[in-house]
């Protein structure tokens, strides 16, 4: 046991609360008798409330220590087999108290949302059970002291995942997109099982707590030395586990190549959205990177590949929510592409980067989320921008909120957003630990490349994420109500598709008979609660150059010091291979370049959308290739469809099944019988009770062998 | 007290109070009453042998002996150890549960039904316990004919043929496994000058290398078609569809059990150096099972040829955990035994609740019933994601185990056994989910199902105590693990290096150099492992 660990039993009741909220809301829901929705909310807000202080508490006793101290509760002794033994333990460190203390709070104010948002659905009591399930999964996620207790959660936010898209689960669509995340979130799980197994390989040990505290005191040079050969690749076996991990990280936190199910879960109600599929749980793959840091920072060439992923999926996300139509669409690869972000700063090495973003998008993401609900509130569910417009005067709240977390995620200085993406940028460009591995060609200028190409992907990323927000805001709020019966446009293919989720949801209003209102106030304080996150969740991460001194990297600082260490120790060039801690003027100039992208990117979006609405179809219809492209999202879909999904099953089908199966195998057993057809005959009539004298037959026949056996 | 033999012979008994009580008018109401007093008041009885094992002991317990046919060395020989004593408990608990079941959905010759299924128990009962060699080929043979019966007579449309396919299959296997036997027999005689048939007896009766694996092949071939084991699987599929729903709960529960079963208790024991020459085969071949089973099942429109395909993925798993020779898969291996027989049998039932009120098992029929049925649909969904190895249910403990194991087992081919086989955690997801999509989601778009009943108090009171294993083995799986421990131990002692040797006659050369350099290589990463473990510790 670590020396600073402080016993603290308490930490249990952190999940268990959820969890009893969840089972009690569940048990009244299926025999029929759910108790009101008003008595249904409390349950579910008093059981996260009472977590969230529980957080709040353990915060402040981690705080309250100078250096990083842990609580450790343990219940009971999981799995014991053989050389395994995984005891039912959750810790509290630095990182964990961080993430429990935001996921509680932010979980409650969607709870509270959710009361109002969910009024009168026929399913929702059944919705507080699922979401009360999903804290007590995420809680369960964070807090577990060992790999497989994280699992647990791991696979639990998978569940509620799956369940909340399919929520409505009477429109097949929805069914099926629940249905891809937890298969999508699979394949990623595949390797992260195996990531798992070669970590137990090396070390027979799998608790991360103990881990970390090995890696801290220098021990896990033993796994770092050995190595694992696969098909003539000899690997160090750390690259193996945390590549794998990472593959896992990819499926639950929406990156290439498994991002593809995060834009299809926007089907579940919009709550969940902000919850699960913004603020907490697909930031789970980030948490585990950054949880497993000691193994990370073992391999260089793992954070380049996750730099790289990182980069890639926020520019490629941010290209493709330029043209997406459908509100809740383009927030969902805004936040793939923000995601994206963190990675970069996990492959940098900036651990404490990556969580300060998940942090500070936490609060504009979950705000966006629920402005975009509050907006579908007022639209009778539509969420197609084309048919909006103009609601800035019919919710004003709804619309400032919307606003401040506009700014906040475009990047302008003293909004959140613009601390933890600049940091990320500038931990990114001024790292010198990546390393290209020798079996790739041109790895030397690759390596010598690669901080200035990613700097620029996020750079153009950036560029982007200005843009198509300013844009939704604009199409949303301002310009003309294209709602309004005259202004409906012909071409708009999407109406008919909106009108018949509309009936598909009970309401009986068409886009000629909407009158739209501001939420009620359950609603609109929740967002007006998270835009002041989005503002000030940035200050506790001041850069140097503004007088701060980065608390967040200092005080997380303190439990990935060794990851530093580490990444100086194997990077490719050895000295300079973290970003100095207070090079003011690098910090300045690279915060310069980022306002300007800021701005540059919102005046952009204004310009086309508010100066010259025209320009934007004009020059769609120049580049029809492009727009085509990017409103399919690349196609990736249909190529997934084309390569893996349509492929396997016919193979199964017409192979393997009616030829492997019935044709191959039965044909031969068939043959058998037919040269055994006297036998056959004689069972054919077996239902006569022949079989009875068959086997007395047999009997017999066996006795005689014996006989002739024992007495030859 | 003779527990054992009273265990055995209650639900016989029962069966024959059945057969002669329940006649003429209210036959079927007897028959149920007998037949759920006598499944449960075994189910009882074995709660005594559970309470008596001593699961430190790895040995042998509460043994009864008697001889039978002394000449021959045949004998009436009882005993249970850490790997049946949870076996036995798995028959005794499933028993009255679809006799519960087939209270309902059993549309004819009610009491025959009832009696078939208490004589399939105690064939079941019988060669889980039997450690003779003759007694347990005795109990194997007359298992199938109750079996055979409740498929020929009760089932669907093509009883008949899927009947004498699951017969002919298994009687194949069986006449190999008895000709083994006796050649078992007769080397024993020829070595000790002793006839006998007692499994502790033979258990040390060293073998020449190429007679070890001839035995080995015939008495696994046995064993891998009940598995079953790809490729002889396709009886399974045929024997599911037909057969009633009892019969199918039973024949995944427990009778495919008695595959591996075998395989841990007489076919890998008794020839040591032929297991180790073909457990990694057995390994390759359970991966294949693995992945085509599920890539099977994906594409099934009948949903219980979809769980007997799955079946054999879920089966593929544990014979990888048992040829992988590491505590963590074996152990895994046996759990998932009990995880199967669980889960599939709570499939089967709930199959049979939705099919004795539709009577079709085609997924197209279906869509949509969530709403209809929302209790029923909450269950199957358990159900569904304990079968697909969500961790906190009973399925994921097992498979984890199975992998981790083997990942982690000293040779060259376990990493990517275990790596092939993880796919399955992919798979099980796609075919189970999607299945569900069609049968509980979207509109409700058939309109026979719209006044659908959802699930009765006595539907409930037989899926409940399956459920409440679902969470109990998943959350708490030590009692069950621990069960295993001591025989595990002793399980995986017979495989090491010299033990292995030693099951060679001195005289074997040829086969002693052959076996010396099939575990030379398995020892080559050995070395690195037991390094880590030194750095470590």
């Amino acid at each position: 046991m670590h020396e600073a660990d402080i016993h603290a039993q308490w930490l249990l009741l952190i999940p268990l609360l959820p969890l009893l909220g969840a089972m009690v809301n569940g048990a009244l829901t299926l025999t029929g008798n759910p108790l009101s929705e008003r008595k249904t909310a409390l349950l579910g807000c008093l059981t996260v409330l009472g977590s969230a202080l529980l957080a709040t508490n353990a915060l402040i006793i981690v705080l309250s220590h100078e250096e990083p101290v842990r609580l450790t509760a343990t219940a009971w002794e999981w799995i014991a087999s053989g050389r395994l033994s995984i005891p039912v333990s959750l810790v509290v460190d630095r990182l964990s108290a961080l993430y429990i203390t935001f996921i509680c709070w932010i979980g409650l104010l969607i709870h509270v949302y959710s009361h109002g948002y969910m009024h009168g659905d026929r399913g929702f009591s059944r919705f507080f059970t699922y979401l009360n399930l999903f804290m007590f999964s995420m809680l369960t996620l964070v807090l577990g002291s060992s790999l497989p207790i994280l699992f647990v959660g791991w696979e639990g936010v998978g569940l509620c995942s799956y369940l909340l898209i399919g929520f409505w689960y009477e429109d097949t669509e929805n069914a099926k997109a629940g249905k891809k995340a937890f298969v999508v979130n699979r394949i990623g799980d595949f390797a992260f099982l195996l990531g798992m197994f070669v970590i137990f390989w090396g070390t027979w040990q799998l608790d991360h707590a103990t881990l970390e505290v090995a890696g801290l005191q220098g021990q896990i040079a033993g796994l770092a030395e050995q190595t694992i050969t696969l098909w003539g690749f000899t690997m160090r076996l750390p690259t193996v586990a945390a590549i794998l991990l990472f593959i896992g990280a990819c499926g639950k936190s929406a990156q290439i190549p498994l991002y593809v199910w995060l834009p299809d879960a926007m089907a579940g109600p919009t709550p969940v959205s902000a919850l699960i599929h913004a603020a907490t749980m697909v930031t789970a793959g980030i948490y585990m990177c950054a949880r497993m840091h000691f193994l990370f920072s073992e391999s260089p060439v793992a954070l380049t590949l996750i730099a790289i992923t990182g980069a890639t999926t926020a520019l490629f996300a941010a290209s493709i929510a330029l043209v997406q139509n459908d509100i809740k669409k383009v927030l969902a690869y805004s936040t793939v592409s923000q995601l994206g972000y963190m990675f970069m700063g996990i492959g940098a090495g900036a651990y404490a980067m990556g969580i300060f973003h998940v942090f500070t998008h936490a609060f504009f993401k979950a705000c966006l989320f629920l402005g975009a609900g509050s907006v579908m509130h007022a639209m009778s569910n539509n969420t197609d921008i084309r048919l909006m417009g103009g609601l800035r005067k019919h919710m004003p709240h709804t619309w400032m909120t919307f606003l401040i977390s506009t700014i906040a995620i475009a990047g302008v200085p003293g909004f959140s957003g613009f601390f933890s993406k600049d940091e990320i940028l500038a931990k990114t460009v001024m790292n010198h630990g990546y390393f290209v591995p020798p079996i790739v060609p041109g790895h030397e200028t690759l390596t010598a490349l690669m901080p200035g190409v990613l700097w620029g992907m996020g750079v153009l990323a950036a560029f982007c994420t200005a843009f198509y927000m300013t844009r939704i805001l604009y199409l949303t709020f301002h310009g003309e109500a294209r709602w309004a019966p005259a202004h409906v446009p012909a071409e708009v293919d999407a109406l008919e598709a909106a009108r018949s989720r509309i009936d598909a949801y009970g309401f009986e209003v068409t886009p000629q008979q909407l009158h739209p209102h501001e939420s009620p106030v359950s609603m609109t304080a929740v967002l007006w609660v998270l835009a002041m996150g989005a503002i000030f969740a940035g200050y506790v991460g001041l850069p140097h150059f503004l007088g701060g001194h980065l608390a967040i990297e200092g005080w997380l600082g303190g439990i990935f010091d060794t990851a530093h260490a580490a990444v100086a120790e194997h990077g490719a060039h050895g000295a300079e291979a973290v970003a100095e801690h207070g090079d003011t003027a690098k910090e300045l100039s690279f915060a310069l370049i980022s306002t300007f992208i800021a701005f540059a990117g919102i005046g952009t979006a204004l310009f086309c959308y508010a100066v010259k609405p025209g320009l934007t179809k004009t020059l769609g219809d120049a580049l029809s290739v492009v727009r085509r492209v990017l409103s399919n999202k690349y196609y990736i879909d249909e190529l997934y469809d084309f390569v893996f999904v349509t492929p396997i099953r016919r193979f199964s089908e017409s192979v393997l099944w009616r030829v492997i199966d019935e044709r191959v195998i039965d044909g031969t057993v068939r043959g058998m019988g037919t040269a055994a057809r006297g036998l056959g005959g004689l069972l054919s009539r077996a239902e006569n009770g022949i079989v009875g004298s068959y086997a007395v037959g047999m009997l017999l026949g066996v006795v005689f062998i014996l006989g002739y056996l024992a007495l030859r | 007290m003779p527990i054992l033999s009273i265990t055995l012979f209650l639900p016989l008994i029962g069966a024959l109070v059945i057969l002669f009580a329940a006649r003429g008018e209210g036959s079927d109401a007897k028959a149920k009453g007998l037949a759920l007093l006598f499944s449960g008041l075994t189910f009882l009885v074995s709660l005594a042998i559970l309470c008596g094992f001593d699961s430190a002991n790895p040995d042998i317990q509460m043994a009864e002996r008697y001889e039978w046919i002394a000449g021959w060395g045949i004998s009436y020989f009882l005993g249970v150890d850490g790997l049946t004593v949870l076996l036995v408990m798995l028959t005794t608990l499933l028993t009255p549960l679809v006799i519960l079941a087939g209270f309902s959905n059993v549309e004819k010759r009610l009491p025959g039904y009832m009696a078939a299924m208490l004589a399939l128990e105690t064939g079941m009962l019988g060669a889980f316990f039997a450690l003779d060699l003759f007694l347990f080929y005795v109990f194997w043979e007359a298992m199938l004919i109750p079996m055979y019966l409740l498929i020929g007579i009760w089932g669907g449309e093509q009883r008949i043929y899927a009947a004498v396919k699951f017969f002919l299959y298994t009687m194949f296997g069986s006449v190999l496994m008895l000709l083994s036997i006796a050649a078992l027999v007769y080397m024993h005689f020829e070595q000790t000058g002793t006839v006998t048939f007692s499994l502790l007896d033979l258990l040390n009766t060293p073998m020449h290398y190429e007679v070890q694996l001839w035995c080995f092949a015939a008495f696994a071939l046995a064993f891998a078609i009940k598995v079953p084991l790809f490729p002889l699987h396709t009886w399974l599929p045929d024997a599911h569809v037909q057969a009633p729903t009892g019969g199918s709960v039973i024949l995944a529960g427990v009778l495919l059990k008695m595959g591996t079963y075998g395989l841990v208790r007489f076919a890998m024991p008794l020839f040591p150096a032929a297991a180790v020459a073909f457990a990694p085969w057995l390994g390759s071949l359970a991966v294949v099972g693995i992945i085509y089973g599920a890539l099977v099942a994906m594409v099934q429109p009948d949903v219980k040829k979809l769980v007997a395909y799955s079946s054999v993925s879920h089966l593929g798993f544990v014979v990888l955990g048992i040829s992988a020779l590491t505590p963590e898969a074996f152990e895994g291996a046996m759990l998932q035994m009990l995880n199967h027989g669980v889960s599939t049998g709570l499939l089967f039932l709930m199959v049979g609740i939705i099919y004795e009120r539709r009577h079709t098992r085609l997924i197209s029929e279906y869509g949509g019933l969530a709403r209809v049925v929302p209790v029923f649909a909450t269950l199957l969904m358990i159900v569904t994601f304990s079968s697909i190895g969500l961790p906190g249910l009973n399925g994921f403990v097992g498979e984890f185990l199975i992998l981790l194991g083997t990942f982690n087992a000293n040779n060259h081919y376990g990493t990517f056994h275990a790596a092939f086989a993880a796919t399955g955690v992919i798979l099980s997801a796609i075919y189970m989910l999607w299945m569900i999509q069609r049968v509980l989601w979207g509109p409700l778009t058939n309109p026979k199902n719209e006044r659908l009943a959802d699930v009765k108090p006595r539907e409930l009171a037989y899926l409940a105590p399956l459920l409440a294993l679902v969470f109990i083995m998943g959350l708490v799986p030590g009692p069950f693990l621990k069960t295993y421990h001591a025989s595990t131990e002793a399980f995986l002692g017979r495989f090491e290096d010299n033990a292995v040797m030693a099951s060679l006659p001195a005289e074997d050369a040829g086969g002693r150099a052959a076996l010396a350099e099939l575990l030379a290589d398995r020892s080559n990463d050995e070395a690195g492992s037991e390094l880590a473990l030194a750095e470590h510790e």
